[in-house]
């Protein structure tokens, strides 16, 4: 077990003036289970990216099987025997499993026709493999969540791989769906492929790694073996010094309920969603990847149409078609997603924030330079942000810059309610920590916050209630008494 | 205008065409007036000074209306969409202005003395005139509501009604020419200012044709609405991205109609603008626009995917068409060999537009985005 | 090679059945109707006329589909057509080859029209916009070098072996145009369905990114798709001047229109990653009994085009109307709602 199939030696990558990995040294072995956990941050992602062949390392080398090697697209990963599981669907829909299983591949196709039987052959194997009960004729538009992520693996399985590398950050899985990977991961492992399964959260394959590297701030700051595998020592490293001051406002102060909303329904997504929001109240809403939480955010906002229930602001009955009339009903809604974040690429700083202000800072029609200039120097002032270049285009700005600016732009609004989904998805701990503490002032100054989110660390630490959502709807609550910071690592067994 | 290539003192050919390129590359404003005046000063050069005035004229009233069914292209694009659609609005528009304005006349079969008998309403021409831009704006309205509220691929609907609008035209007005409009309708293309003059065997003077003028005025008001009120802001911003202006507050659907409403308009205006030219409304006005209306806004840097429009841009751009067009013909080349260069110059003019969109951040940004985006976002339409 | 065993539930995927039907039944019906106003319309003359007019629809709807089914568009289709027909004439008339010889180099020579097209598309960026640019560009250029050929002046008195092509009817009643195009559409359907290259193309139209990461070499696929299209539009245009007996400079100018209709109507996404072949060929066929039952009732003859762009509308509507229904079931499966 000592045959090394994966070796990073001292990488180090910067993106956007950012240290993304600092002298990232870490190794895979042969029918190895690594487990590589971190907190928020760019770091985890951005080594998925190189081992993907999307970035090339400044510094360092990378080793396949200790030959030093260098990958500059997704094929060269894939000839060099590294398969990546990403954790967004690489499957074409309107295919089956067993066409996209094999879509592309050479050998497998008899000079210019396909080969079915053969394949029919090995996927049925394969399926088998994955523990899927599926037939490899069903539509990959049928899957459901896990069994695209299994497919994917199975996609991996089939490049005979030496080491498989799945994204696994961002993700919350119930009990089913990691029930699977760790079957099929344990099975790889026998046939002696490495595997580096970059995580989020700590429980979900702690059982089977072998080893876990802990990276922290860009840098390789604990690397374990099984045997010295203690949870809670852990955490407390990855969270120390992330610590934010907790909401002054504390429910039994506040009576006022500022959103109510009952019955929820979209098409897709949601089924009978009830809950409401007090003033200056911070309420987190979480569940598993793909149970599509998010789209709460989106119903109330106005992007997604609801097909039933009621939206009530302050008591009054409001009708919302889209984010405009969400907007004017002081509801505000930022998504960190990359198009989700409000954020226009043609537009530069001072106008992005200007945005929603438009009609107060024009005579006429036309805007007038010195309001806007104004209003700048206002939120500037009031969020303590400070630009270096305000005319500078948003695109070239950080991530945690770019949120800023979002959140500055909303502000301009005056919403009541303010929706944020996932807001510290890869920032550095010191940003994240700068954001917390926003949304916390905020709240302290009346503004009631839902925040849609998959990290856990985020939530415990800044909401006074947190909901839970699965099977398309709230299945349950934790409120401000009983939320305890060790109780995070249980809060998805036993909700979820 | 001179040219900013300085001679340097060494290797002077090399770096003076390293120089040029660099500068073609970077294709802003500068790089295409200087195009612009290039051709003006072969025009001129080429021209019989005798009738240099009245040439200059006549291809200033040209540019007025290639710079209209560009600025109506440039339109839609502003906020990510295409009108195709161009020409079928701008010949409805003029039919329907043709027949309210035109003079019913009877016909005589005559071989000495042939009339063509005339039907219409013998409306005053602004009558005609207001009804032509509202049938342009209800067509725009019609196409960007259609646009938003099916979620049909609006390059489908678009291309749809073309069909649906050209056919309506041709099947109502079953192909009639409207030739009796009245003076004050094709005044608006004869007037010039200060007045022209083209009498035979005296030197022609140059005036500035009446619809370039109004034709530079809409240009400032739409410059005016891009670069300094919300409207402008929210139609780029959706242009950019329909889904990231939709984050951000802004009621997409309403200036995706707005767009096409404002295309449509100027579409019709271009028709009537060529019926004045032409004196007479006919429903081949526009069949040929939807190259043209495409070339001048793209040579003057409009971004296909939306979100920048370029309107000096344009201006410029359907001047350099306009004067190609024209050189061309006085070059006694083929008329045919027209097509093959206003084609090349389409292509040139937008893979130079490409390369200019900054090259290897958006690389790295689309990566990360491919690594990033939905499942299933390209299946469904 | 082909293993005939499929389990009972398995997808359509790449024919959708109620799209074929549903066009069957109006052309049914329709034809009945006009058969009621008009004796002649349901006629062997007649039958010929419609199958000789519909053999080129539909021909110039499949070189559109098949750049559809990859996520692009070709708007040159008709001037590649035009371009083909006029080489073809001055090759029998200039230079004096012999005709079969003549399409040989004419077909050739549409190849290169979209080998050109389909290079240009991917050094550009290979998104629909751009697809959409430069073959509007190429269309010009195409006609322009169209027109220098022939310098207005069409092509008369053509060798009888071709303009055979185009008048001879099996048995007596069958086109021989028509079988042309069945040719091809079978070809079509046998490479969509069984050939890596038509699954290539299909994938490159669902999700493009997808794609390229599995592996595709999706500029050379693009690149091939276009010379394909451009050789189908080629056979378009020769075609159709066999049957016209003379071959002028216009052939082709209004195709751009009714080359999107066809494969609309008949079901394939004009986003791509779904052709539906049996369709498109009866969405011409209705298309061309469209135009023929005009000529019999006597009506209005502009109507048509303004039929035509009803009938895309519709037909694109109801299909995207039945494709939200299925992706609706498809999600509240997945939700477990």
């Amino acid at each position: 077990m000592q045959k090394e199939v994966l070796r990073l030696e001292s990488v180090s990558k910067k993106i956007n003036d950012v240290k993304v990995l600092k002298n990232v040294s870490m190794t895979v072995n042969e029918g190895e289970i690594v487990n590589l956990y971190g907190d928020e941050g760019q770091s985890k992602a951005m080594i998925v990216d190189l081992l993907g062949g999307v970035f090339q390392p400044d510094f360092g080398k990378i080793y396949v099987d200790g030959k030093e090697v260098g990958i500059t697209c997704p094929r060269d990963g894939k000839e060099l025997g590294i398969s990546i599981i990403h954790k967004r669907s690489d499957l074409i829909p309107n295919l089956t499993v067993m066409e996209n299983l094999f879509l592309g591949r050479k050998d497998w196709d008899n000079r210019h026709f396909i080969k079915e039987k053969q394949q029919l052959a090995r996927t049925k194997e394969l399926l088998k493999i994955l523990g899927l009960d599926i037939s490899p004729q069903t539509m990959a538009s049928k899957l459901t969540v896990e069994q695209v992520q299994l497919v994917q693996l199975g996609k991996a399985l089939l490049d005979d791989p030496k080491v498989v590398v799945m994204d696994h950050t961002n993700i919350l899985l119930d009990k089913n769906q990691i029930k699977l990977f760790k079957g099929v991961f344990k099975e790889l492992s026998r046939r002696k492929v490495g595997i580096l399964i970059v995580a989020q959260n700590l429980q979900d394959f702690y059982d089977i790694s072998d080893r876990m590297y802990v990276i922290k701030d860009g840098s390789i700051i604990g690397n374990f073996d099984a045997s010295e595998f203690d949870s809670e020592k852990i955490v407390k490293i990855i969270m120390e010094s992330s610590f934010v001051k907790r909401p002054e406002i504390s429910l039994n102060d506040i009576s006022k309920e500022v959103l109510r909303v009952e019955n929820l329904r979209t098409r897709h997504a949601l089924r009978d969603v009830s809950f409401s929001v007090k003033k200056g109240e911070i309420v987190s809403i979480t569940g598993s990847y793909g149970s599509r939480k998010c789209d709460i955010g989106y119903a109330i906002y106005g992007i997604e149409k609801l097909t039933g229930g009621r939206i009530y602001l302050e008591g009054k009955r409001i009708k919302i078609k889209n984010s405009a009339d969400a907007i004017k009903n002081k509801i505000g809604l930022i998504s960190f997603e990359n198009e989700e974040n409000g954020l226009l690429n043609n537009l530069n700083i001072k106008e992005n924030i200007s945005m929603l202000r438009l009609k107060n800072l024009s005579h006429l029609g036309i805007i007038k330079r010195e309001l806007e200039e104004w209003l700048l120097k206002s939120v500037k002032a009031d969020m303590q942000f400070d630009f270096t270049d305000d005319l500078a285009s948003v695109e070239g700005l950080s991530t945690a810059d770019q949120r800023k600016v979002s959140i500055a732009r909303v502000m301009c609004s005056f919403p009541k309610v303010l929706i944020l989904i996932d807001p510290t998805k890869g920032l550095d701990n010191e940003s994240r920590k700068q954001i917390l503490e926003l949304l916390v002032s905020f709240s302290n100054r009346g503004v009631s916050i839902i925040l849609i989110s998959s990290n856990i660390h985020e939530m415990l630490q800044v909401s006074h209630r947190i909901l839970v959502f699965s099977n398309n709807t709230i299945t349950g609550e934790i409120n401000e008494n009983e939320l305890v910071f060790k109780d995070h690592l249980n809060i998805q067994h036993n909700f979820i | 205008m001179k040219k900013a290539l300085s001679k340097p003192s060494g290797n002077n050919a090399l770096s003076v065409l390293r120089k040029g390129v660099s500068m073609l590359i970077k294709y802003d404003i500068a790089t295409i007036s200087i195009i612009f005046a290039i051709l003006l000063a072969i025009f001129i050069a080429t021209s019989n000074p005798m009738r240099l005035g009245f040439s200059l004229t006549s291809v200033s009233k040209d540019v007025a209306i290639f710079a209209i069914v560009g600025m109506a292209q440039m339109a839609t694009l502003a906020v990510g969409q295409f009108n195709l659609a161009v020409g079928a609005i701008g010949g409805a528009s003029a039919m329907v202005c043709g027949y309210l304005i035109n003079l019913p006349t009877a016909g005589n079969m005559d071989v000495e003395k042939y009339v063509q008998a005339e039907i219409g309403l013998a409306l005053p021409w602004v009558v005609g005139l207001l009804a032509g831009l509202a049938v342009g704006l209800l067509l725009g309205v019609l196409q960007g509501w259609l646009i938003t509220k099916t979620k049909i691929n609006p390059f489908i609907i678009s291309l749809a009604l073309i069909s649906v609008i050209h056919g309506l035209n041709m099947g109502i007005t079953q192909n009639i020419y409207f030739r009796k409009l009245p003076k004050g309708f094709t005044d608006i293309n004869n007037i010039t200012i200060p007045k022209a003059t083209a009498d035979v065997g005296q030197k022609t003077t140059f005036g500035f044709p009446l619809v370039f003028l109004i034709t530079i005025v809409i240009m400032l008001v739409v410059w005016l609405i891009y670069n300094r009120t919300a409207l402008g802001r929210k139609m780029l911003a959706t242009g950019v991205s329909k889904r990231a202006a939709d984050f951000a507050g802004i009621d997409s659907n309403k200036y995706i109609i707005c767009a096409h409403a404002l295309s449509g308009l100027l579409c019709a205006l271009g028709g009537m603008f060529t019926a004045s030219k032409l004196s007479a409304a006919q429903t081949s006005t526009g069949d040929n626009w939807l190259l043209y209306s495409f070339a001048a806004p793209i040579l003057g840097g409009t971004l296909l995917n939306g979100g920048k429009v370029a309107i000096i841009g344009s201006m410029i751009g359907a001047g350099i068409m306009t004067i190609i067009t024209t050189v061309l013909a006085v070059l006694k080349l083929d008329a045919f060999t027209h097509q093959i260069f206003i084609g090349g110059i389409l292509l040139l003019a937008f893979i130079l537009n490409r390369g200019r969109e900054s090259l290897s951040k958006q690389q790295d940004r689309a990566l990360l985005e491919a690594q990033e985006s939905a499942d299933g976002v390209h299946v469904e339409g | 090679m082909k293993n005939t065993q499929k389990p009972a539930a398995v997808e359509k995927k790449k024919f959708t059945f109620n799209n074929t039907m549903g066009i069957l039944l109006v052309i049914i019906v329709f034809s009945l109707l006009i058969w009621t106003r008009s004796k002649e319309f349901i006629s062997v003359d007649n039958f010929i006329t419609v199958m000789r007019n519909c053999s080129v629809t539909i021909l110039v709807g499949f070189g559109q589909m098949v750049v559809m089914a990859g996520g692009g568009l070709n708007v040159s289709i008709g001037s590649i057509g035009g371009l083909a027909a006029v080489i073809v004439g001055a090759m029998i008339q200039r230079v004096g080859l012999p005709w079969e010889l003549a399409i040989v180099i004419a077909l050739l020579i549409g190849a290169c029209c979209g080998a050109f097209n389909g290079i240009l598309i991917t050094s550009l960026g290979s998104t629909s916009e751009i697809s959409w640019l430069v073959t509007l560009a190429s269309m010009s250029i195409f006609a322009g070098i169209t027109l220098t050929i022939t310098k207005a002046n069409p092509f008369y008195n053509l060798p009888k072996g071709y303009t055979w092509i185009g008048t001879y009817n099996i048995f007596g009643f069958l086109p021989f145009m028509i079988i042309v195009t069945l040719v091809v559409a079978v070809l079509l359907w046998y490479m969509f369905k069984y050939m890596s290259l038509g699954q290539q193309i299909l994938a490159i139209g669902a999700n493009q990114r997808a794609a390229a990461l599995s592996g595709i070499n999706v500029q050379r696929v693009i690149i091939i798709k276009h010379i394909l299209s451009a050789v189908i539009a080629a056979c378009a245009g020769i075609l159709f001047s066999t049957r016209l007996g003379s071959i002028h400079s216009d052939i082709g100018g209004d195709w751009m229109l009714f080359s999107f209709a066809a494969p609309l109507i008949g079901g394939s996404r004009m986003e791509g990653g779904r052709v539906n072949i049996v369709g498109a060929f009866l969405g011409g066929l209705l298309l061309a009994m469209v135009s023929n039952a005009v000529v019999h009732l006597k009506v209005n003859v502009y109507i048509v085009e303004f039929l035509e762009g009803v009938i895309i509308l519709l037909a694109v509507g109801l299909d995207r109307i039945r494709g939200l229904r299925e992706e609706h079931r498809e999600r509240m499966e997945r939700a477990r709602i």
